[in-house]
């Protein structure tokens, strides 16, 4: 078996990948995820369906010809994990962000990503104290059917795991294929085979605010003609998901995942929040949570500082959208509650919160459950995403729709 | 798909609204220095160590460099562009 364990500095490299595709489509900015919780533009499904997709055929062709990984499946405790994804989901709906996107979005130099970062850890927090409790032993224990995929437990049945991955990057691809970027828009499909379609003035309206939103707050000019320009007018508010530029991404940053499972371990960034919480308050050895996550925990903090570095230069040098810790406040959330600074920080603050308690209780976020978990086809992951995207949608409905 | 109209005509309006782009060479040279410092003090502080629970030094002082970057860069474009920001529904140029 070929087997590898870098050093962990390496994970900065990774980070930044991640990091600086991520901020590149535009995942940084909270009113993307807060538009997907209103059903309104399905970038992400699209995109995190892609990474899946060609990641899952990548892992398990690999593992199956005897290339050793790092395999990172998360646990399926049947309530912990439906109850942390609904936490989870709704905490994304009030901030619009996921633990990862926090840190790209202090990349970004916005200014509310501060007080989720403050949320974020006072939920990381929360956790490891419920986890202290009775009710938070029950969570992880009851209903435990352990480390799972599709195929069986992790690391076994790997050519079935094969062919169960070929059908699993075929839904991944369809729904990318098939699902409509933009509410009124025409599928992803439909727009990358007809080249010339005219856009329907609806979605042409979706394309122009998408532009508008992902620049509005930026502190640098755009200028004209050059590649940022090029970046925030056609690639990254495309409904073309299947257009040479948005699947290649996509792509990369399923490939990156799998690199790192071979190098160290998935890619997650919830855990950080815990372990940093362990370091400043809550101790291992005095704490049980703050001992596991210390004893597992690897190049987490340093791809996290990548997932920030990498955000930041994609801002500056590819994107031009970086703010400079201006007042920005997400157009949807500004429609609905105002512009008052103070309120938009307490949402960021109080969502963050639920976000990271959530995702700490499931085990997992955005990036540990459902990018490197649904792409190791863990079932707990796909347990995760379900209820999640769920309450995403419930909960975004009724706190951003319209009030007489 | 050709280049459609609506947004042709955002691309000019943003044009319009935003200040002329100054020479910024200084701001990137620094950034890029600084990506190195990152690295490398990176790779100083934790080395080969490829355990668990890395060490909370290693990550504090690569953090604050990255940090400090990021400070100074906003610094930087504040004093450079005057408080610039884009807001697309407004309707004077800025600057």
């Amino acid at each position: 078996m070929i087997g590898l364990t870098a050093p962990l500095w390496i994970g900065l490299f990774i980070g930044m990948i991640i990091g600086g595709l991520a901020e590149a489509w535009g995942i940084s900015n909270p009113e993307v995820l807060i538009r997907l919780g209103k059903w309104q533009d399905r970038l992400f499904v699209g995109c995190i369906a892609i990474a899946i997709g060609s990641g899952a055929l990548a892992l398990y062709g690999l593992a199956a010809l005897g290339v050793g990984f790092h395999w990172g499946i998360k646990p399926d405790y049947i309530w912990g994990v439906a109850l942390g994804g609904a936490i989870f989901g709704t905490g994304i709906a009030i901030s619009g962000y996921v633990p990862g996107t926090v840190w790209m979005a202090l990349g970004e130099g916005r200014r509310d990503a501060i007080f989720a970062v403050l949320g974020g850890l006072l939920g990381a927090a929360a956790w490891t104290i419920i986890y202290q409790t009775s009710f938070g032993h029950w969570l992880v224990t009851y209903d435990n059917f352990g480390m799972i995929y599709f195929g069986g437990k992790v690391d076994t049945n790997l050519y079935v795991g094969f062919g169960i991955a070929i059908v699993w990057a075929i839904i991944m691809f369809s729904i990318a294929y098939f699902l409509p970027r933009y509410k009124h828009g025409k599928s992803c499909a439909y727009n990358s085979l007809h080249k010339n379609t005219k856009l329907s003035p609806e979605e042409e309206k979706e394309q122009v605010e998408t532009a508008g939103m992902l620049l509005e707050g930026s502190s640098m000019p755009l200028g004209k003609n050059n590649l940022p320009e090029k970046v925030n007018y056609h690639w990254t508010v495309s409904s073309k998901l299947f257009g040479v530029i948005m699947m290649s991404v996509g792509i990369i940053i399923g490939l990156t995942v799998v690199l790192e499972m071979f190098l160290h371990q998935i890619f997650g960034e919830s855990t950080t929040y815990s372990w940093i919480v362990a370091k400043l308050w809550l101790p291992a050895g005095a704490w049980k949570y703050s001992t596991l996550v210390v004893h597992t925990i690897g190049w987490e903090p340093f791809s996290d500082i990548g997932t920030l570095f990498g955000a930041f230069l994609a801002s500056v040098f590819l994107t031009r959208r970086f703010q400079s810790f201006n007042n920005v406040i997400p157009p949807s959330w500004r429609e609905r509650f105002g512009d008052s600074q103070i309120k938009r920080a307490a949402g960021a603050f109080s969502g963050a919160f639920l976000m990271l308690l959530g995702a700490r209780m499931a085990g997992g976020c955005a990036s540990g459950h459902i990018l490197s978990g649904d792409l190791q086809m863990a079932v707990s992951s796909l347990e995760f995403f379900i209820f999640a995207m769920i309450f995403l949608l419930v909960v975004a409905h009724l706190v951003y729709r319209k009030v007489e | 798909m050709d280049k459609n109209d609506e947004i042709s005509e955002a691309e000019k309006y943003r044009e319009n609204l935003e200040p002329k782009r100054k020479s910024e060479s200084g701001i990137k040279a620094f950034i890029i220095t600084m990506v190195g410092i990152v690295i490398i003090t990176a790779a100083l502080t934790s080395g080969t160590y490829n355990g668990y629970d890395p060490s909370s030094y290693s990550v504090a002082i690569t953090g604050f460099f990255v940090i400090v970057t990021i400070v100074m860069t906003a610094m930087w474009y504040r004093t450079k562009y005057n408080n610039y920001k884009y807001e697309p529904d407004s309707k004077e140029k800025k600057n």
